[in-house]
Parts: C-alpha cells; sequence; structure tokens
C-alpha cells in the first residue's frame, strides 16, 4: 500500500508544477512560511488533462546484492499497459494494475514506481522510474502439525526465479507418525503468458497407513495439472492417479477386502472458495479469522477416460478400476459478535458432503473406501473417537491357538465412513478475562456438535428410506472447554457429553484433546 | 465336513484352457482338488484384489494364508495350511519314500520355479503374454502397463542372481527326470496309485508348459516331446479339474450369507453405548498424561504470575522502583 501511496503523491506534487510554478513562486514572495498545498484539489482539477508516459525507468536489484534474474522480456510484458494511460487519472490507474500484475508474480519484494515530470519542455508527459527487487532464490522449510490423528513432520525446499521466468519450482516430503508419508514436487506458473492465473503441475507419491481405523493401506502415485486463479478464490484440477489399496494386516473386514486392488483415478475437481470474513473487527472473532461468513464448495468428477473399445469381461471380483464417482462438499463458517467488544463470539460450522458413483452398474456397488467421507474426532464431531461415527464392521477375529482358548477382547471394527454426510458445529467462544490468558490466545467455549455419515451407493434403497435413516440415527454431543483458536484451525481440549450415539460408535469419554483443523 | 468353514481360494481367472494362467494358482487348486474337498473360487482381477495382496491366497473361516512375496511361496503356504488341516496327502507314503518326496519337492522348487519365473517375466514375448492376458481387459490404459511393470521390476530384482544361461538346460533335465521317474512307477500319479504333494507342485508347471503361448518353446517342446508326460497332464486334468470350480459368490446365495455391509448400517439408536474398561498399561498412561498436563499448566501459570511481564504485583515495590528510576533519570540528566 505504501507503494501505491507513494505512487499517487508524488506524480501531482511535481507533474504539475509545470502548470503551477507560476502560481507557486507568487505565493512564496507574498509570503515568507510555505504555503500548506491541498493536494486533493489540485489532482481532482487536473487529473483529467492529457498526460502520457513517455519512458520507463527500470531501476532492478537483486536479492542481497546478488545479480538480478529475473528476464526483461517478462517485466516488459507487465509494464506494456501503462504506455497505454492517456490522462493523469489513466497513468495512476495503470502504476497500480502494473504494480499488481508484477507483485502477483510472487518474486519482488519491493514494488515501487514514481513518476516524475521529467521531460521538462512537454508538459503531457512524464517518466516513470520503477523500482524492483528480488526475494531470496531458495527457501527452506521445516513444520510439524497434526493431521486426521496423526503426526506429521514436513519438509520443503522451494527455489524462486531460479530461471528467470518468475517459475516457482518445489519439493516437499512429510513423514507422519504411523509412517504415512508423502513425496511431492511441483513447478508452479503465476502469469503465465500475461494470462491472469497460476498454472501448477504437481508429481507426488503418498503412502497413507489407516490400519488403525479401517485396516488398509492406500499408495497414491500420480500427478495433478491445476489453473488457480490469483485470488485463490477459484482453482481447477485434473488428477491422474494410480491408486492402490492394500491390507498388510490380513485383519480387515469383508467390506475393506472387497475394496482392495488397483484403481485408475482420473478426475476433474473444482474448488470456489468465497471468504467475507473480516479481521478488522477484532476481538475474538479475529482468532478464527474475522467476523462474517465464508463458504468453500468443491466439486470432483472422476471417471473422465475415453471408453474402451471392449467391454470388460465379467471377473468374479466384479469391480470396475477406474473409479467413477461425482463428489461435492460444501464447507460453510460463519462468526457473528455477540456484543460490540467482540469478546463473545458464535461461531456456526456446517459441512455437508454427497459422493454418488456414475456409470453402468454404479450404484449397485460400494464406492471406493479411500473417497468416501469419515465422522468423528476433534475435527468433524468432537466427543467421538477419531473416525468413530459411522457404519463399521467386524474385522477377521485373530486365530485362536491350537488350546483352543478364546480372547478376552472384543473384537475391533473397522470404519467403513458412508457416502452422505454432515456435521454441525455451533459453538459460543469467549475471552477469558485476564490479561495474561488474552496474551496466550486462550479462549473459553461451549460447544453443541452433531454429524451423520451414511452409505449410499451399494444398498438398494429408496431415497425416502435413506433420508429417513439419516434423520433417525444423527448423532449429537455436547460440551465445553479450553480453546486456543488459530485462523488454521483450533487447538481444544473439551469435556464431552455424547447425547446421541449408535451402537458401535467410539466414544471418547470425558477429556478430549485435539487440533480441530478448519475447512474453509 | 459340513460344521467345518468352507475352503475359499483366490486365484487368477482362467484362460488359455488352463484353470487360471498363474502356475502357482493351478498348483493350490490342484492340491485341494486331490484331496476331493469342497471348496469355493474367488475369481481376482490382480494380485492386490486379493485379501493378502499375493495370489493364491485360502481363506477359510477366519484363518487367511499369509502373503510372501513371491507367488510360488504364497501357493507352498496354502499348500501347507491344507496339509496340516485339511488333508495330508503324504500320509500313506513310507520314509523312503518321504525322502524322495523332499528331494522332488526341491529339486521343483529351485529349478522349475526359477524357469517359469524367468519364461513369464524376464522374456520378452513371454511378458507381453502375460501382460495381454492377465492385465489388458481387466485394467485401464495406464494401469496395466504400469501394474506389470512394477510387478516385473520386483521378480527381476528376485532373480538377479540367478545365471541365466543354466536356467533352462537345468529345467529340462528336472523335466527328463520327471518323465523317467513316471515311466518308471507307471502308476497314474508319480509316487504311484495315490496322489501326493508333489503332483499338485508339478500340475502348476507341466499345465503351464503344455498349454500356454507365454511359456519358452523350448521348454513346451521339451514337455510335448515326451509323450508320457502329456498323458500324465491330461489324465489329471481329465479326472480332477472336469467339473468347474464353485464360485464364491453361488456360495453366498446358498448360504444366505447377507454382505455385511447392510448389518453394519443399521443401526439401534442406544443411548448409551457399553463401557469398556481400559487395561493397567492404559490408565497408567492416562495418569500420567494428566500429571504432565498438570505440570505443564503450573509451569505457564507460575510464568506468568511471576516473571513479572504480565503482572505486576506488590504497588508498594512499584513505588520503590519509581523512586528510583527517577533519581536515575536525575543523574542521567545531570550527566549528559
Amino acid at each position: 500500500m505504501a507503494t501505491a501511496a507513494s505512487a499517487e503523491e508524488r506524480p501531482f506534487a511535481q507533474s504539475n508544477d509545470n502548470q503551477l510554478s507560476e502560481g507557486e513562486r507568487k505565493g512564496e514572495d507574498r509570503l515568507s512560511a510555505p504555503q500548506s498545498v491541498d493536494y486533493t484539489t489540485l489532482y481532482e482539477s487536473i487529473k483529467d488533462k492529457p498526460c502520457r508516459v513517455i519512458q520507463i525507468n527500470q531501476h532492478v536489484e537483486g536479492f542481497n546484492g546478488r545479480p538480478f534474474r529475473t528476464r526483461a522480456n517478462l517485466i516488459e510484458r507487465e509494464l506494456e499497459p501503462i504506455h497505454n494511460a492517456q490522462t493523469l487519472s489513466e497513468v495512476h490507474e495503470q502504476l497500480d494494475a502494473a504494480g499488481r500484475r508484477l507483485k502477483q508474480l510472487g518474486v519482488f519484494g519491493t514494488v515501487e514506481f514514481l513518476a516524475h515530470e521529467e521531460p521538462l519542455d512537454d508538459p503531457s508527459a512524464c517518466t516513470v522510474d520503477v523500482h524492483l527487487e528480488e526475494t531470496n532464490w531458495y527457501k527452506l522449510r521445516a513444520a510439524t502439525y497434526v493431521e486426521d490423528s496423526e503426526r506429521t513432520f514436513e519438509l520443503g525446499a522451494s527455489l524462486t526465479n531460479a530461471l528467470g521466468n518468475a517459475e516457482h519450482l518445489g519439493a516437499n516430503f512429510e513423514y507422519g507418525t504411523e509412517n504415512s508419508h508423502t513425496a511431492s514436487v511441483s513447478y508452479r506458473q503465476p502469469r503465465a503468458f500475461g494470462f491472469p492465473a497460476l498454472f501448477e503441475l504437481r508429481g507426488s507419491q503418498l503412502f497413507r497407513n489407516n490400519q488403525k481405523t479401517s485396516s488398509y493401506t492406500e499408495q497414491l502415485r500420480g500427478a495433478v495439472l491445476g489453473v488457480k486463479s490469483l485470488s485463490g478464490a477459484h482453482t481447477v484440477e485434473y488428477e491422474l492417479g494410480w491408486r492402490r489399496l492394500l491390507d498388510p494386516s490380513r485383519s480387515a473386514s469383508r467390506a475393506v477386502v472387497a475394496q482392495m486392488g488397483d484403481y485408475l483415478k482420473s478426475a476433474v475437481r473444482y474448488t470456489a472458495l468465497v471468504d467475507r470474513r473480516d479481521m478488522a473487527a477484532g476481538g475474538a472473532a479475529a482468532a478464527v479469522g474475522g467476523a462474517g461468513w465464508a463458504v468453500k464448495s468443491s466439486t470432483e468428477v472422476a471417471g473422465i477416460v475415453p471408453p474402451t473399445g471392449s467391454s470388460t469381461s465379467s471377473s468374479g471380483s466384479g469391480a470396475d478400476s477406474t473409479l467413477r464417482f461425482i463428489r461435492q462438499q460444501v464447507d460453510l463458517v460463519a462468526n457473528v459478535p455477540m456484543d460490540e467488544t467482540g469478546a463473545v463470539v458464535f461461531s456456526l460450522g456446517l459441512s455437508a458432503g454427497l459422493l454418488l458413483p456414475w456409470g453402468e452398474a454404479g450404484m449397485s456397488r460400494p464406492s471406493c473406501i479411500a473417497d468416501r467421507f469419515f465422522l468423528g474426532g476433534p475435527s468433524s464431531l468432537r466427543g467421538f473417537k477419531f473416525k468413530g461415527a459411522g457404519p463399521s464392521d467386524l474385522r477377521r477375529p485373530p486365530v485362536s491357538r491350537s488350546g483352543g482358548e478364546t480372547t478376552q477382547a472384543a473384537t475391533r471394527r473397522d470404519a467403513l465412513g458412508g457416502d452422505a454426510y454432515t456435521s454441525i458445529f455451533a459453538s459460543l467462544m469467549f475471552q477469558l478475562p485476564h490479561p495474561a490468558l488474552k496474551l496466550l490466545n486462550l479462549h473459553g467455549h461451549a460447544f453443541v456438535n452433531g454429524g451423520n455419515v451414511i452409505p449410499v451407493s451399494g444398498m438398494s434403497r429408496t431415497p425416502s428410506v435413506l433420508l429417513s435413516e439419516f434423520g433417525s440415527t444423527f448423532r449429537w454431543s455436547c460440551g465445553a472447554g479450553l480453546v486456543v483458536p488459530t485462523p488454521l484451525g483450533r487447538f481444544e481440549a473439551n469435556y464431552c457429553v455424547v447425547l446421541a450415539a449408535q451402537e458401535h460408535d467410539r466414544v471418547r469419554r470425558g477429556l478430549q484433546l485435539g487440533f480441530a483443523a478448519s475447512n474453509v | 465336513m459340513s460344521s467345518q468353514p468352507i475352503c475359499i481360494i483366490y486365484k487368477w481367472s482362467d484362460c488359455w484352457g488352463l484353470p487360471s494362467l498363474s502356475p502357482a494358482c493351478i498348483q493350490a487348486e490342484a492340491y485341494l482338488r486331490l484331496t476331493g474337498v469342497d471348496f469355493a473360487v474367488e475369481v481376482c482381477s490382480t494380485s492386490s484384489s486379493s485379501p493378502t495382496g499375493q495370489l493364491p491366497a485360502l481363506e477359510r473361516g477366519a484363518y487367511i494364508s499369509p502373503g510372501a512375496s513371491d507367488e510360488f511361496a504364497s501357493a507352498a503356504a496354502v499348500i501347507a495350511y491344507a496339509k496340516k488341516h485339511i488333508k495330508d496327502l503324504d500320509a500313506h507314503l513310507s520314509l523312503s519314500q518321504r525322502a524322495d518326496l523332499l528331494a522332488f519337492a526341491n529339486l521343483i522348487e529351485s529349478r522349475l520355479n526359477v524357469a517359469t519365473n524367468v519364461t513369464m517375466w524376464c522374456e520378452g514375448r513371454g511378458f507381453s503374454e502375460l501382460k495381454k492376458a492377465a492385465y489388458s481387459g481387466k485394467l485401464p490404459f495406464p494401469l496395466n502397463q504400469l501394474v506389470p511393470w512394477s510387478k516385473q521390476r520386483e521378480v527381476r530384482r528376485r532373480l538377479a542372481q540367478t545365471d541365466m544361461d543354466q536356467v533352462y538346460p537345468n529345467a529340462l533335465e528336472v523335466l527328463d527326470a520327471i518323465a523317467d521317474r513316471l515311466r518308471s512307477t507307471g502308476g497314474p500319479f508319480l509316487f504311484g496309485a495315490k496322489p501326493t504333494t508333489v503332483d499338485a507342485l508339478l500340475m502348476g508347471h507341466l499345465l503351464f508348459y503344455r498349454l500356454s503361448p507365454a511359456v519358452a518353446p523350448v521348454l513346451q517342446d521339451k514337455v510335448q516331446s515326451q509323450r508320457v508326460l502329456c498323458e500324465y497332464v491330461d489324465r489329471l486334468l481329465g479326472q480332477n479339474f472336469s467339473v468347474p470350480a464353485l464360485p464364491r459368490s453361488a456360495l453366498e446365495a446358498s448360504t444366505n450369507e447377507a454382505p455385511s455391509w447392510t448389518d453394519a448400517a443399521k443401526g439401534q439408536k442406544k443411548p448409551t453405548p457399553t463401557v469398556v474398561e481400559p487395561s493397567p498399561a492404559e490408565q497408567q498412561f492416562r495418569r500420567h498424561s494428566y500429571y504432565w498436563l498438570l505440570g505443564a499448566g503450573a509451569a505457564i501459570a507460575s510464568y506468568i504470575l511471576l516473571s513479572g511481564r504480565y503482572i505486576q504485583f506488590a504497588t508498594v515495590m512499584e513505588q520503590a522502583g519509581e523512586d528510583e528510576a527517577d533519581n536515575d533519570d536525575d543523574e542521567e540528566d545531570v550527566e549528559q
């Protein structure tokens, strides 16, 4: 903003010196003290006078004195529209727009424009000086975070603008405590060929270990090609991947064993984000992203492959290896401050999702377990263990030894997840009155959390039966606790009471600690 | 027999006139057929669809055979379980015959297994035939090249130590020896009138060499040139493989075993679920974690209260501090 301000004040302070120099000199003769000039009125009076930029001088600096890497034609391309300006106000707008475009490239730390009256003999011409300073060409990152009940350590390295085209090359490696790991390399190009979009190509190999909750491991190798708008509001991605589900423990339930195998995922995904949260209100709402509301919608259509000429023979396992489904997920967050000081904020979070397979005989088979929605845990349904609410199936019992003694422990169950999902969270969050606790960002909250997840495909039931089942098996919990909110999510320590649960749900009694990641 | 749960064997689909396109699956199925026990068959499109990640696999009630890295090792595990828990085909052999049995089994494992693996995975023509038969109809385009390619890499890595020149001559020697043995015993099976484990192991390899286009011509010619081997294979095929196997879906329909998915989704609404007592180790862990949290909370609280950065305690001390600060300021001004 400072650069825009500097671009705003100086042009008319200096470029209209030509017109006003006589008046100023007369003023100086009369008074010894300098007169304060009303810049706003001056600007308003001359902003429509013809003025064009005849020369742009570039002053470029590399990071910390290193050589400047960005290619000249890239900068020329972004500065080109400045020459179209005809009046002073248009010059102002074009300089603003050019500054924004150069910043969107993501390679400059400082972008400054200065317009001055350099060709003194021509009152309708001005020169623009551009000052650019680059950011560092490499960045290393190490982070730890909690995701889905697994602690993960992440290492990332990125090269910015190594070749001069404002491209970003990145490599990332994540390793989790349950042996899940992900490795990915990515290439990002902002404003490719001048288009106002960010182009991304990412290749990754993911291994996720879901043995504890659902007795299977997932390995996904593939590439993602994406186009994002520069504000981050819209994203369109195409993903092509090979997914392999295996069960090394050999103790999975029948429903999960039927899902194992190799799958081809070829999917187009569109994500839209509308964020009308305002951080300026302050108070407790600012800790969770601001007062207001935000909606994120994600639509994924999988199965975009050319149809094969030969029909597949009816093999015994029956599962088609190309994933074909439509998945829609909507997340809504609203924060309403309850009084004018903003110390108490009412938060409402709603999530809903639906997964429907398509294609011939799509609805007669269950959907793939790795795409389904799961419910339970501090993020979606407090009071239940992670993936603890929803349909489940009995695991293969351990084979009794030759002595024939039976084990005392109940056989564990696999969480199967479902196709239709919803989760509702309403909480009243308040700042704690002590200033020390305010500094720690510690708040208290009381909440009500509800949700349900049911399978849709693979069950031959009518929509009305499914809807009534969805309503009658809804799970609810309520509680209170301490929370440290951050814009990415909330660290919570809650005492929960489960009001309604179903048979076979795994309920977490008493104190539940966790990190509730924010969906939006 | 009816009280025992029924065996289910998972195998590759049938092809080329063979009961399964993988010799290891033929071995496992041959053993079960020779025992005469009832079993059901589940055909898997790829090896990762099987419950162990490897084919063949055997499931019987709660038991499932261990998945090994190699399909012949999986077949050996299936046969070992069947020997112990279903029926031991070698029970009738005398001691010297058991010694011969062990020798033949080892010979087949060390030489014929290697030769079959080499001809299926390392030979260009063999691999492409296998790929076409096993993967092309079943997996969509990029996967039907990627999945067999990754499997081929694994097999090649395992076979890195073998001497490729000796593989086929060794196999041909074994085939000659088997043919001689069959001629000398004269009986329908290798050890006389009753089938043994070695017959099941041999069926896998010989049937594959006889009928599959993915096998090296030198092996196929040897089997077809030895008439006694052809007769042996045809006899076994006719006697034991004539009845097609019962598919698993028919089995489930007959026993009215509903897929467990519907049972799990239905649920009655219960206000409180059953309480599971935590084990002593878990209770101790919980106690320790509460102590940790209390300790951490106490440390934070004491830091906040006592460090003086956030809360000023006694105003008396503050006053004294102010007086001293004023004196200090005066002194500084004087110095400057």
